[in-house]
């Protein structure tokens, strides 16, 4: 059953998400017309459309990261549409899945090593995970680790997220950037806390 | 005295004329045959394994050519490039993979270095019957050789021993997450590539 609510069909719709689309928290919002949708509405819209560093493409694929990192397909399809309506490629994504899923293995594995800096077993022991998607990335070096850092920043990697923003400003991201950057992933993340 | 390019040198540019993998199902004459340049890997960003052994007709060829070919999907899978390669012709691989059941069904090519001027310069080459010595050679995709292992004519060869080099080589930690106190330099390095 759709949601009515003039609020949450406007976001939908700027969303690109099917209008008959409904959770039982959206409902819960819709139907005590909880102040909160408004906010949230807004939020969501700012952080798409109202930044000066972050391009449009580049908010919508990292958007289409807070989906792939919490598997969310109703928004991520949505997502797909509005980000190639805005100059973004298939290839690029696609990488935006194979690095929120490469990211994953990364602020589990290499999280679980910080917490032990003086284990030499786990420190010195190589990996021997394959990470080749890093070397020549479609979306570019400074995106893809943007992308990559706010993935772990969504994962609460401490070690990564530090060591992540050092290499991003190396690649010429400013501060105002990827302040936008972080804004946009909580934001995004707080929405499909309730779609 | 051989003197042998070894890690982190050019592997030396070469154009030579191969037995194509699906030569036994050719349609046409002349078919059977392609050109294989460095191109074969570096065009396509992929790496190269290439295998050498002495003579077409031996004993301990196909045994060890057939464990390379086992492992073709196991180096396909790595964005490897598999080569096969002797210093005799193109004519005589034909006839060898016609003649001997354990080659028909192979998935890579056999490099034909009629000339010897490959091995030559590899400097593989044996010195009383000019035959090339069973080396291999992983090549990454700069076109940089990143591993030799060469065995003396008789000896042959463990292809997972292969395998797990060339894991080994693809499996840096690239991620900055791997920073460690201290290794800050490295990881700029890195993230400068």
């Amino acid at each position: 059953m759709s949601i009515v609510h003039e609020t949450v069909q406007s976001l939908f719709t700027e969303l690109n998400i099917d209008t008959n689309h409904s959770s039982f928290a959206l409902h819960k919002l819709a139907a005590t017309d909880s102040k909160y949708l408004k906010d949230l509405k807004l939020n969501v819209l700012t952080v798409l459309n109202k930044n000066t560093s972050l391009t449009k493409k580049e908010a919508l694929l990292l958007a289409i990261c807070v989906a792939a990192n919490d598997r969310n397909e109703v928004l991520a399809a949505g997502l797909e549409q509005l980000a190639l309506a805005n100059e973004a490629t298939m290839e690029e994504i696609s990488e935006m899945y194979a690095l929120t899923s490469l990211m994953n293995t990364n602020n589990i594995f290499y999280r679980f090593k910080h917490y032990f800096q003086d284990n030499t077993i786990y420190n010195n022991t190589p990996a021997g995970l394959r990470m080749n998607i890093m070397m020549n990335p479609v979306t570019g070096k400074a995106f893809f680790e943007l992308a990559s850092l706010m993935v772990s920043a969504l994962n609460n990697c401490e070690m990564c997220i530090k060591s992540h923003e050092a290499s991003v400003k190396q690649h010429g991201v400013t501060e105002h950037k990827i302040f936008e950057s972080v804004r946009l992933v909580g934001v995004i993340k707080s929405l499909i806390e309730v779609l | 005295m051989n003197k042998v390019i070894s890690v982190g040198s050019q592997f030396p540019e070469f154009k030579k004329i191969a037995v194509s993998a699906n030569a036994l199902i050719a349609d046409a004459p002349g078919k059977e045959f392609e050109t294989i340049s460095n191109a074969v890997h570096t065009a396509s960003g992929q790496w190269m394994v290439m295998f050498w052994w002495p003579k077409d007709f031996t004993f301990v060829c196909p045994t060890e050519i057939a464990s390379f070919n086992n492992a073709y999907g196991e180096f396909s899978d790595r964005d490897t490039v598999l080569i096969g390669a002797s210093t005799d012709s193109e004519f005589v691989h034909l006839a060898w993979r016609r003649d001997h059941e354990d080659l028909r069904g192979l998935k890579f090519p056999m490099l034909a270095d009629t000339s010897k001027s490959l091995a030559d310069e590899l400097g593989i080459l044996q010195a009383d019957e000019k035959i090339a010595y069973r080396a291999t050679y992983i090549v990454d995709p700069q076109g940089i050789i990143r591993w030799v292992n060469i065995n003396d004519l008789s000896v042959g060869r463990n292809v997972d021993e292969v395998l797990r080099v060339l894991d080994a080589l693809q499996t840096d930690e690239l991620c900055p997450c791997n920073w460690k106190k201290g290794e800050e330099t490295l990881t700029t390095q890195m993230a400068n590539n």
